[in-house]
């Protein structure tokens, strides 16, 4: 008995030596005003409760600033700025989409938008990560945390949606978005590379976002 | 023992609190899952039992497992396990006490596709099975998990392994080494996906030495507590199961409550 207990002594002190670097794996860091209110405004589409999710797209259109009580404040930027951004870097027309989504009452093209607008958002992300796979002094922390914070849009906006309609193509992705923190971890560079090319497929395929093709080794994102 | 056990996996469980999520902290209480954690993190899991022999005995036993599964590799975690027998129903000290340590490994040799199931295959060794210290067993796994459809999740296990112990037979001591084997299969309904599942278990475990099949339905709920309920408690699963049996030697009735974490 005296035994026992030394072993699983033992095992339990290594098991919390083991665990000391602890990260998440849905959400880590921040999650932004907008995301949260793309969110919700997601999940009200297919709560089927389009009048809120229109009138949420609407306080969030513009830039914005809302009272939270007790003298808080949720501010951010809001989806036209952030589409423009996003248009403007990867020649595409998100902005549009969403616009016209919103004037027209079209929640199939709101729903639409905003997933492209998710998934442009955190291949933004991943090409201030890829940029710096030359720079000796980014560090594997800071670079960790770039790969969280763009895991953290499909995570939050799109996983949730796919693992209702395609469980088995949201565990694919998501055990590919594992492989790339491996190889991020191992830097193992280019192998990181071929996993985002494949992630970045199948993301786009599922959704069914019309974006024509997906980063190459040698650009920053070109997602048209 | 028992109280520093449990004190120190609440410390662990606490301590090393973050935001957290993974499918692997869904697995059922009786039936394992193909999903491996990831690199680096670790699979924490509690669970009390209390079964009622019924018409096979009049003690009533309470037992405390822990468990924890450590991603080593991709594709591969390290399994630790420890029963401890808290009560063995009379009141008495005799049945106390830990009654299994086990280790183990667990490969996932295949990803599910549209057609194809997630599979692993897993090894576990109790150096020490049962309150006789001579008593011990290997028990080697296939493991088995399949979305049916995006509602309905299906898991199986099917399991052979050794267990080889020393008895006295009146004129000596001899060694004796036993078949047992185990067959899981758990159908989950994702209620609400990654959040609650409904399930059902049915446990099959042989034991040839012993002579012994339980086979035991259990049907069993699982919800996640997530970040935005607690602020403290992301992404715990809570376990209850309602093992009822089906066999002679199975007990007849009990419930398993469970608490698990990824961290």
């Amino acid at each position: 008995m005296k035994r026992h207990k030394g072993i699983i002594l033992v095992l339990l002190v290594t098991a919390m030596l083991f665990c000391r670097n602890i990260y998440a794996h849905e959400i880590v860091g921040e999650v932004t005003a907008l995301m949260m209110h793309m969110q919700n405004i997601l999940s009200l589409i297919e709560s089927n409760k389009i009048d809120d999710a229109f009138h949420e797209t609407g306080m969030v259109f513009e830039d914005f600033s809302h009272s939270m009580g007790m003298g808080m404040k949720m501010e951010g930027i809001g989806l036209k700025s952030t589409s423009d951004d996003i248009d403007k870097r990867y020649n595409t027309n998100i902005g549009k989409k969403i616009e016209v989504g919103f004037k027209k009452r079209d929640h199939d093209g709101l729903m639409s938008g905003l997933q492209s607008l998710g998934f442009l958002l955190m291949l933004e992300k991943f090409d201030v990560l890829q940029s710096g796979f030359d720079k000796k002094d980014n560090g594997l922390d800071v670079q960790k945390t770039i790969f969280w914070l763009g895991r953290n849009y499909f995570s939050y906006l799109l996983e949730p949606a796919l693992a209702k309609k395609n469980p088995v193509e949201a565990q694919r992705l998501d055990r590919i978005l594992d492989s790339m923190l491996y190889r991020l971890e191992d830097r193992r560079f280019g192998e990181f590379i071929e996993l985002r090319v494949e992630f970045e497929k199948g993301v786009i395929k599922a959704f069914k976002l019309g974006l024509n093709p997906v980063s190459s080794p040698n650009k920053g994102g070109t997602a048209k | 023992m028992r109280r520093h056990a449990c004190l120190t996996v609440l410390l662990f469980l606490f301590l090393f609190n973050g935001t957290v999520h993974g499918a692997h902290i869904l697995e059922p209480l009786g039936t394992e899952t193909a999903a491996t954690p990831p690199r680096g993190r670790m699979f924490g899991q509690l669970v009390y039992s209390l079964l009622d022999p019924g018409n096979q005995g009049s003690r009533t036993r309470s037992a405390l497992s822990i468990e924890f599964e450590a991603g080593i590799g991709e594709r591969t975690q390290l399994n630790l396990e420890t029963e401890d027998i808290i009560s063995a129903g009379d009141g008495g000290e005799e049945g106390k006490g830990i009654e299994e340590i086990s280790f183990g490994l667990k490969h996932r040799v295949l990803d599910e596709t549209g057609d194809l199931p997630d599979l692993a295959f897993g090894v576990d060794f109790a150096p020490s099975s049962g309150f006789e210290i001579s008593d011990r067993s290997i028990l080697a796994t296939l493991i088995f998990s399949k979305n049916i459809n995006p509602q309905i999740l299906l898991h199986a296990n099917l399991g052979y392994g050794i267990k080889t112990g020393i008895s006295d037979t009146g004129t000596g001591a001899a060694v004796h080494r036993d078949g047992i084997g185990v067959i899981n299969i758990t159908p989950i309904y994702k209620a609400i996906p990654d959040k609650l599942m409904l399930m059902t278990e049915l446990n099959i475990d042989i034991d040839r030495g012993e002579k012994i099949s339980e086979v035991t339905f259990s049907p069993e709920v699982i919800f996640v507590v997530q970040t935005a309920t607690f602020l403290k408690m992301q992404n715990m699963a809570f376990k209850f199961a309602f093992p009822v049996g089906l066999t002679g030697d199975s007990p007849d009735f009990g419930v398993r409550l469970g608490v698990s974490k990824l961290f």
